[in-house]
């Protein structure tokens, strides 16, 4: 079904079977165990509301469309005898409260999906793994990175926690803002959009260091402090070329950044396409990665709530995300 | 006339601001240098520690404990921070006394009661992290000597470096037995 034949009326039934699940190598056995004991016995509670919601929706839909007609006839009736120039945005005005009546049943049934399935599948990562749609890191702590640029509003989204491989893991969406003017006009602009990834470290520091993109050869030598840290200047020039270091400490910054470690930021500035960031403040690795992409969200409402393609999706984005872990050895007592 | 004069006061400010930068970057130098002395200090407090412990299980190495006891007096001595000689001495004898215990280390393997000595893992754990703090501050120190160095000798910084009295200053290297090539074999047999 898509939102075609959905609004000419095509018959709504519910589905009990979509994709199968996805993973790669061997985890597809462990992935399916999780899902028969912890999701399945969901998914015909779940079902039942989507059809529920789907009738419940397409009805709303019909009304709007009968009600926007009725009143864009009196509308233009008023118009024509009365002649008074109405506005076409005036004609427009109606679609909004009846877009947000509509889409009611949607964003319900997709909160209580996110608030009752998503923390069992988050589960499937370990016991203490929380998921939550509300919850989010406090801005206070992320401000003190000072790895944000200037914003005006920050909108969190989705909140991940949790313990992998001893290493504790926050994930947090988040959206900067900020008001730009331009011309007689204010515009927003969005200088951010990515996930913060919070992980616990195993070395000990007490300063601030902060590993930022490359602000090119000119802007370093007109100054060579960064918020009040000053530059590190490392020894490789591949990274130095890639990043700038900033910091209050200069040996514990040469500390956390081992020759091995660079290579390791290296390697996973290539894995995001350079769009990677991060400082080490507080006893903990802040890691700023802008993307486009909304994670941890649902699939289409047509498909059935059998959460097999949720359930995959969100295992390989958790996967790409320890991998940071994997990559960077913070779970290691290597020393370096 | 005026021009000349002009010409002159450029040169003096631009002569200046090249002063000020040698004379930032020998103090860079410096704090660099202080921050080796400071995990080194950390170094000699923990290595009495060590070897107190060493001391119980280990006879047949007096001779090395003896050497890491001399050494450690020397890398405690005070020196001339302005003199790259001195510095340079302080230096070599720190990366002696590195070597030294570094062999210590491996010699530990050798023995499986000091090996599983509770009190000896943890010291060993702790020296290695303050190894880690010195590998940095010499990174730092040497990135730093780095900086001096180009300045002082390249024209004309040479000649306002020479009118200064600021001299270029050795790296901190790593000692000849660190450099030596390990022949897998003798661990192998």
């Amino acid at each position: 079904m898509n939102i075609i034949s959905f609004i000419f009326g095509a018959r709504i039934k519910p589905k009990r079977q979509t994709k199968p699940l996805n993973a790669v190598g061997d985890e597809q056995e462990s992935l399916q165990t999780h899902y028969d004991e912890h999701i399945e016995p969901l998914t015909r509670k779940f079902e039942n509301r989507r059809v529920a919601c789907l009738k419940a929706l397409r009805l709303r839909i019909y009304m709007s469309i009968g009600i926007f007609a009725a009143v864009f006839f009196i509308c233009f009736l008023f118009d024509s005898t009365q002649r008074i120039v109405i506005s076409w945005l005036f004609y427009l005005l109606p679609l909004v409260p009846l877009f947000w009546w509509c889409s009611r049943p949607i964003t319900h049934y997709q909160s209580d999906v996110k608030l009752q399935v998503f923390p069992k599948i988050f589960r499937y990562f370990g016991d203490d793994f929380i998921f939550s749609p509300t919850h989010s890191m406090s801005m206070t702590t992320l401000k003190r990175s000072k790895l944000l640029p200037g914003y005006d509003k920050a909108h969190f989204d989705d909140y991940v926690q949790g313990t992998y491989r001893g290493i504790e893991i926050a994930i947090n969406e988040l959206a900067l803002t900020k008001e730009v003017r331009r011309d007689k006009n204010s515009e927003t602009k969005t200088v951010f959009n990515g996930v913060m990834v919070q992980l616990s470290c195993h070395k000990k520091f007490n300063g601030h260091t902060v590993v930022v993109r490359s602000r090119g050869s000119l802007m370093n030598f007109l100054s060579d402090s960064f918020k009040r840290l000053s530059r590190v200047k490392l020894e490789d020039p591949r990274f130095e070329k890639l990043f700038d270091v900033f910091s209050s400490d200069q040996v514990e910054a040469r500390y956390l950044l081992t020759v091995s470690f660079m290579e390791r930021l290296q390697e996973l500035a290539d894995c995001f396409s350079g769009q990677f960031q991060c400082a080490f403040y507080e006893d903990k690795l802040l890691i700023m990665l802008a993307s486009r992409e909304n994670r941890f969200e649902l699939g289409s409402i047509f498909n059935g709530a059998t959460f097999e393609y949720e359930f995959s999706q969100i295992n390989r984005e958790m996967r790409q995300l320890f991998a940071m872990i994997e990559v960077l050895k913070l779970d290691e007592y290597t020393g370096l | 006339m005026e021009g000349l004069l002009l010409g002159l006061g450029l040169l003096l400010i631009i002569a200046y601001l090249w002063y000020v930068s040698l004379v930032k970057k020998r103090n860079s130098v410096r704090e660099a240098l202080s921050g080796i002395d400071v995990q080194l200090k950390k170094r000699s407090n923990l290595v009495p520690n060590i070897l107190k412990i060493a001391l119980k299980f280990m006879d047949h190495e007096k001779s090395l404990l003896t050497e890491i006891t001399e050494l450690r007096a020397q890398v405690e001595k005070s020196y001339d921070t302005s003199d790259a000689s001195a510095i340079q001495n302080h230096l070599s004898k720190a990366e002696q006394l590195n070597g030294k215990m570094g062999q210590l280390m491996v010699n530990v393997e050798n023995y499986p009661e000091l090996k599983s000595d509770n009190t000896m893992l943890q010291a060993m754990q702790t020296y290695n992290e303050v190894e880690a703090h010195i590998s940095a501050a010499r990174r730092f120190f040497n990135a730093s000597v780095t900086e001096l160095n180009n300045a002082v000798e390249i024209f004309p910084g040479s000649i306002i470096a020479s009118m200064a009295n600021i001299k270029v200053m050795p790296f901190y290297e790593a000692d000849e037995v660190s450099k030596a090539p390990v022949d897998a074999s003798d661990y192998l047999k």
